[in-house]
């Protein structure tokens, strides 16, 4: 019993007691809360957020092999088919495709050097999620209120969204792993945004709130009566604080939940569509105290950014959709205030190739699409402490290698736990006879994004 | 770099007997030079990885005086006093040898580099003192480590308070009680020993006869009680389980290969099976072992067919399959033998030797090797493992719906087993290999889950084989294939050996593995199975880390009494039975759970046993109990796996690695991932919710209260007492009777005013939903939607079916099962 406790206890230190002032628990924090939206499947970078005009001269010539792993060999380079735009007083050039999120760009950061180990799927979403090409390690979002505890005792510190139960990879993408269970995602499926569906067992089916709470009154007593037979042990005591908040998260977790509570502009303002939909709810919940929320861009295709054919045609489809939502929630947050504690992160797992993977041969270029791509990919991040309006790093001048202050996926998570307030050095879990840590023997923090 | 650190430091430990400035010799220019300049430099860059108190790569100390002037494992001083040049150290930092830099991050600042030159051409003036930790030492320190010692019988010791020994257990624990000056609490009333007995040995509470019948029983009641538990079926069921968390079980594999493997182990449950008859046959540990490691293995001698042992292969098989890379598929092998035999966690040296570990690398390879030479049948071709009936009808069926699916997968194998470049000679096109492997991994997973969910599938199993030409591979330095290192032969661990370690020559080796692990004389073994016994009749261990005897874990308590239980299983036989007989038989086990100030005041945590444990629940057990309270339990056993929704036992539901049942999930449910000696016990509000809420309780409370001897009833004071006896197994206090009954008393009239509010809710949560879902156009992916919504049915087993509102006596019996007692025992 005590080692579980015990635990609890070491928890509740970390979470509630050692915090620095700002909230941080290492030092004060810049951001309170993280939005993570994931794009499943990998987005092309030179289709979004690193315009590459040499492309165009190139267009149709071969890639040399030396400038990125054998590309097979009808591969030709493939310019994005749409224009850059500069947007804001940054001037910052993001695609057509993306004109919602290019009117925020002086809120956003555009890292356009990143780079990961392994161009697939799986080691790339393990790595960008858990800092591990292999299953299976705490996520980000584990590790994140393993160090800052929860906000809303009412309501689960991390939750991830996603529209569809189909995801490569699936729950390790998640897992709090060796990390105690209270460190855990709650997973919601947002396919059908009805309360009940979203949350097991949170409204009971034949009680009222009335006989609820006198049935709780009840349990407690019995609870007292028990406790007092078991001369108060503490062990006890920390189960008897749980039924009243299960209580009061029955009507919180309903409040919170339901999106149909939002005025109609809102929601037309993400879209309605389940990654909109999912992003609306997000912002529910870190409004109401959520620490980390992910959204995985999915539906019923399993990684929709994957587009290994009809890239031209599929690609800005899947931009128009997360343009409007991922927008929608940047400019939401700022309304109310919000964007400046709020990290928000969007990208997927490594980019896509500057050249053309060719699906059939001799085929129509229209069906050509982009292969997966590991040494230069963007991502972006707004709010929370990020300098707004600024371009960190660079790719080569067509896309294939992060060149400039390369970032890798252990640099990203060491900067969004400095951001919170955590030293990734220090947020350490002990587990199978050594120290673990999110960043294992890595991660650099890029103070220059930083505000 | 990976050089840097050998080239620095192989072979050989001494201190050398270089002469450099003695401290008392120092002037205050150099004393304040090392100061100023040298101690923080080496403090903050190098002590990290070379330093007694942090790491000791290569062997190599930076924090002594002595560290220094020894040098690393290369046997050649860091430091030769006035010699720059001929100073390893120098030469590290000026980074000129492309296969020596340090440190190894980033060069230190050139005027820091100047700093050490003239230090080391001072004579390197180092007034630090005190006894340098040299690699030597480190490794005695390893091999001194209490867990690599032999098991030693101690004397049985004479305590002064007789009475209180039952049994020696007792009498090694008063022992070291008496040394603390701590008394035993006195032994736990009837109730409790019942209700602790009954879950500790099966998961269940008693059944409302076996309560009464242990209630009044005369003589030996307790002893005929450990009898009845221990032959119970359902003993296996409680014990396996455990066991299924420490070789991380899962009907699924995990991220696979699509090409060649399918979403599940269509056989995993013949393991839980094998699992469960092995522990109600009580078959003796070693041979236990010797099965999950080798039933393949002919020299292995069994008393039963061997279909009957061939699942137990499983124990190396269903971990998670990491997308097919096959180097992790075999950590996770070694990973799992390591842990849930021996405590060891040697898949930590898959990349390098560690400070105080006792595993090099070279063992790490010693053991990939044995598992590098062990394959498995291709997907199909697992083991069948018993005898068909060809002419059953219900083989029939699944031979018509099995046959379907096989033409698609044959139709499409042979083009799915070509290289690329044999695609490209033979013209099939991308579009058509994309359709050829869509076609053939539908295939496949039909075919999985036909076997898995058919009942005329013949029974088979996930084993393992040696492969034909067995052969030793070498070390992968940094755990990276392509750099690699000496040949480790197949042998067993060096810790653990004598000094002359023979090697595996037959087979892969996992035979002679077993041997090893299995045998009487190793010190971990019998040790590691008694303290995982112990801690699931006391919720405390020996050795708090289960799954981690290493050099790294906190020593035991009273490791007298862990060394005596420890000869005893090996002396009976490795029999599990016998060793919960004599710990329950003890009065050590018997005592009451309730703390006593004065002991707590010595001993707070209760890390001697001075009394027993309050134990939380488990997930399995509480889901049983409320099934078993509600008499809806049903008690068939083995076979294929179930969901959640059915009424069988816990143990056979469908675990999923690629999605736990959140049920499980929220209730600490053990990781399918991990091997798991220890769940972590949390209290989250979802669990109350589950309590609140779900179908599943509250249909077991109606069943409950419309039994016939409920109902029956006339008086409150009866139908309070009834339902105590049910739930908790124990009469109700006056107190409780006084609560009860005032929450009955103040519960409105039923039937109709309950119907109404019944009513009512029902609108509102039908309103709600129009509320929510009457902006979500028909544009929503409706295959998603539908894809959710089965996920859904399998999770919670659908919605409630009986809609009648809750009386006032089923109000009372769900909060009954939702307060505290109902998760713990005493």
């Amino acid at each position: 019993m005590s080692a579980g406790f015990g635990m609890l206890g070491l928890a509740g230190m970390i979470g509630q007691g050692a915090r620095a002032a700002g909230g941080g628990l290492h030092h004060p924090a810049r951001a309170k809360r993280v939005i993570f939206l994931f794009m499943n499947g990998a987005p092309s970078h030179v289709d979004t957020f690193d315009p590459k005009p040499k492309l165009r001269e190139l267009a149709g010539t071969v890639p040399p092999k030396d400038l990125y792993r054998s590309p097979s060999p009808q591969s030709r380079f493939m310019p994005s088919p749409f224009e850059f735009q500069r947007h804001g007083g940054s001037g910052i050039e993001v695609c057509e495709t993306l004109p919602r999120l290019g009117a925020m760009i002086d809120d956003c950061c555009v890292i356009r050097s990143m780079h990961t180990n392994v161009p697939n799927h799986e080691p790339g979403l393990l790595m960008m999620n858990t800092g591990n090409i292999q299953p299976i390690r705490p996520s980000l979002g584990s590790w994140a209120i393993y160090g800052l505890g929860t906000e809303n005792q009412n309501l689960p510190g991390y939750v991830v969204l996603r529209p569809s139960p189909n995801i490569v990879v699936g729950p390790a993408l998640w897992s709090n792993s060796f990390l105690p269970a209270q460190y855990q995602a709650t997973s919601v499926i947002t396919s059908d945004m009805a309360v009940d569906k979203l949350v097991a067992n949170v409204r009971n089916p034949l009680l009222t709130r009335g006989i609820q709470s006198r049935q709780v009154e009840l349990i407690q007593r019995m609870n007292r009566l028990h406790a007092e037979r078991r001369d108060n042990d503490s062990a006890l005591e920390a189960q008897i604080g749980a039924m009243e908040t299960a209580f009061r998260m029955q009507s919180e977790a309903g409040r919170t939940f339901d999106i149909g509570r939002e005025p109609r502009h809102i929601r037309e303002l993400y879209g309605d569509s389940g990654f909109g939909r999912s992003c609306l709810l997000a912002r529910r919940l870190v409004e109401d105290g959520v620490r980390f929320v992910s959204v995985y861009y999915v539906n019923s295709g399993n990684q929709p950014w994957d587009t290994h054919s009809r890239h031209n045609k599929q690609h800005p489809v899947l931009c128009a959709d997360s343009d409007r939502a991922s927008a929608a929630l940047l400019a939401d947050l700022k309304q109310r205030g919000m964007l400046d504690d709020t990290l928000v992160i969007w990208g997927g797992e490594f980019g896509r190739t500057p050249y053309s993977q060719v699906a059939k041969k001799g085929a129509n270029m229209e069906n050509n699409g982009r292969d997966h791509h590991a040494t230069a990919f963007s991502m972006l991040l707004a709010g929370g402490g990020i300098k707004g309006g600024t371009i960190y790093g660079a790719s080569d001048e067509l896309g294939m290698n992060a060149v400039e202050k390369p970032v890798h996926p252990h640099d990203l998570h060491a900067t969004v736990l400095h951001l919170l307030g955590i030293d990734h050095e220090r947020l350490t879990y002990r587990w199978s006879g050594r120290d673990f840590r999110l960043t294992d023997i890595h991660g650099r923090i890029l103070r220059d994004i930083i505000a | 770099m990976k050089k840097s650190i050998r080239s620095l430091l192989v072979a050989g430990f001494f201190v050398g007997a270089i002469a450099g400035v003695q401290a008392a010799d120092l002037s205050k220019e150099q004393l304040q030079f090392f100061e100023t300049k040298i101690r923080p430099v080496l403090a903050n860059n190098c002590y990290k990885c070379h330093s007694a108190a942090e790491k000791v790569k290569g062997g190599l100390t930076l924090d002594s005086k002595q560290g220094v002037l020894a040098g690393g494992s290369s046997g050649d001083p860091s430091v030769v006093p006035g010699d720059p040049q001929k100073s390893l150290l120098y030469q590290a930092v000026t980074y000129k040898d492309p296969d020596m830099q340090m440190p190894p991050n980033a060069k230190l600042p050139d005027a820091v580099i100047a700093d050490i030159e003239k230090w080391i051409r001072m004579g390197a003036p180092d007034p630090r003192t005190g006894k340098a930790v040299t690699g030597k030492d480190v490794l005695q320190q390893r091999r001194d480590h209490w867990a690599f010692q032999k098991v030693r019988k101690p004397r049985v010791p004479n305590v002064g308070n007789r009475k209180a020994v039952a049994n020696p257990i007792d009498s090694l624990v008063i022992a070291a009680l008496e040394k603390q000056g701590i008394t035993p609490s006195p032994v736990a009333d009837r109730q409790t020993l019942i209700r602790r007995a009954f879950f500790d040995l099966i998961g269940l509470p008693p059944s409302p006869s076996q309560y009464d019948y242990y209630r009044n029983a005369k003589g030996d009641w307790y002893g005929d009680m450990l009898n009845e538990l221990l032959a119970s079926r359902h003993y296996g069921e409680r014990w396996a389980r455990h066991w299924m968390d420490v070789v991380r079980y899962s009907d699924t594999r995990g991220p696979i290969n699509r090409n060649k493997e399918p979403a599940t182990y269509p056989y995993a449950w013949t393991y839980r099976d094998y699992l469960i008859e092995s522990f109600n046959k009580d078959k003796p540990y070693d041979q236990f072992i010797m099965e999950q490691l080798a039933a393949d293995d002919e020299r292995l001698k069994l008393r039963e067919n061997r279909n009957n042992v061939l699942p137990a292969l499983g124990f190396l098989t269903l971990g998670q399959r990491f997308a097919g890379n096959l180097h992790d598929i075999i950590d996770d092998r070694i990973d799992v033998t390591s842990k849930a035999f021996l405590g060891l966690t040697v898949s930590c040296s898959r990349c390098h030797d560690h400070k105080f570990d006792p595993i090099p690398t070279q063992d790490y390879y010693s053991w990939y090797n044995i598992f590098a030479n062990t394959q498995e049948p291709e997907f199909g071709a697992e083991r069948i493992v018993e005898d068909i009936q060809n002419s059953s009808a219900v083989y029939q069926d699944y031979m018509s719906k099995l046959q379907g699916f096989q033409k698609i997968y044959d139709a499409n194998e042979a083009i799915m087993k070509m290289s690329g470049r044999e695609r490209t000679k033979k013209g099939i096109s991308r579009d058509r290999f994309r359709t050829v492997q869509n076609d053939f991994r539908r295939a496949m997973n039909n075919i999985a889950d036909l076997n898995a969910s058919h009942p005329g599938a013949p029974k088979r199993a996930h084993i393992v084989y040696d492969v034909k030409k067995p052969r030793d591979y070498k070390v992968f330095n940094l755990g990276d294939p392509k750099s690699q290192g000496e040949i480790a032969p197949r042998r067993f661990l060096e810790i653990l050996s004598p000094a002359k370690r023979g090697e595996y020559k037959e087979g892969s080796g996992r035979y002679e593995l077993a041997q090893d692990i299995a045998s009487p004389g190793n010190p971990l073994t019998a040790r590691v199975l008694v303290n995982r016994v112990w801690q699931h009749h006391f919720g405390e261990t020996f050795v708090a880390s289960p799954d981690d005897f290493g050099n790294q874990s906190i020593a035991p308590v009273n490791p007298e009494l862990l060394d005596w239980l420890a000869s005893y299983l090996v002396e009976n036989d490795w029999s599990i039975k016998k060793l919960h007989k004599l710990i329950m038989s003890s009065n050590t086990y018997r005592q009451i759970s309730v703390s006593d100030p004065r002991n707590a005041a010595k001993d707070p945590y209760n890390k001697l046993f001075w009394r027993q444990n309050v134990k939380r629940l488990e997930f399995e057990v509480i889901r049983d109990t409320i099934l078993q309270i509600g008499g809806v339990l049903d008690d068939d056993m083995y076979g294929r796996p179930v969901n959640l929704s059915s009424f069988r036992r816990s143990i056979y539901a469908f675990v999923d690695r690629n999605g736990l049942e959140e049920t499980m999930f929220h209730f600490d449910f053990a990781n399918p991932d991990l091997p798991t000696g220890r769940r972590s016990q949390t209290t989250v509000p979802l669990q109350a919710l589950f309590m609140m809420n779900s179908p599943l309780v509250i249909e077991q409370v109606k069943r409950l209260t419309q039994e016939r001897a409920f109902s029956k009833l006339a008086t409150s004071s009866e139908r309070i007492e009834f339902l105590t006896e049910r739930i908790y197994q124990r009469g109700p206090t006056s107190e409780e009777r006084r609560v009860a009954e005032l929450f009955i008393d103040e519960s409105p009239d039923d039937t109709e005013a309950a119907l109404a509010q019944s009513k009512e809710l029902a609108a509102k949560i039908t309103e709600a939903r129009q509320r929510q879902k009457s902006f979500m156009k028909a544009n929503a992916d409706r295959q998603a939607k539908q894809m959710a919504t089965a996920q859904r049915e399998k999770l919670t087993g659908g919605a409630i079916k009986d809609r009648a509102p809750l009386l006032k006596w089923q109000k009372l019996a769900h909060s009954m099962m939702m307060a505290n007692e109902m998760f713990y025992v005493h």
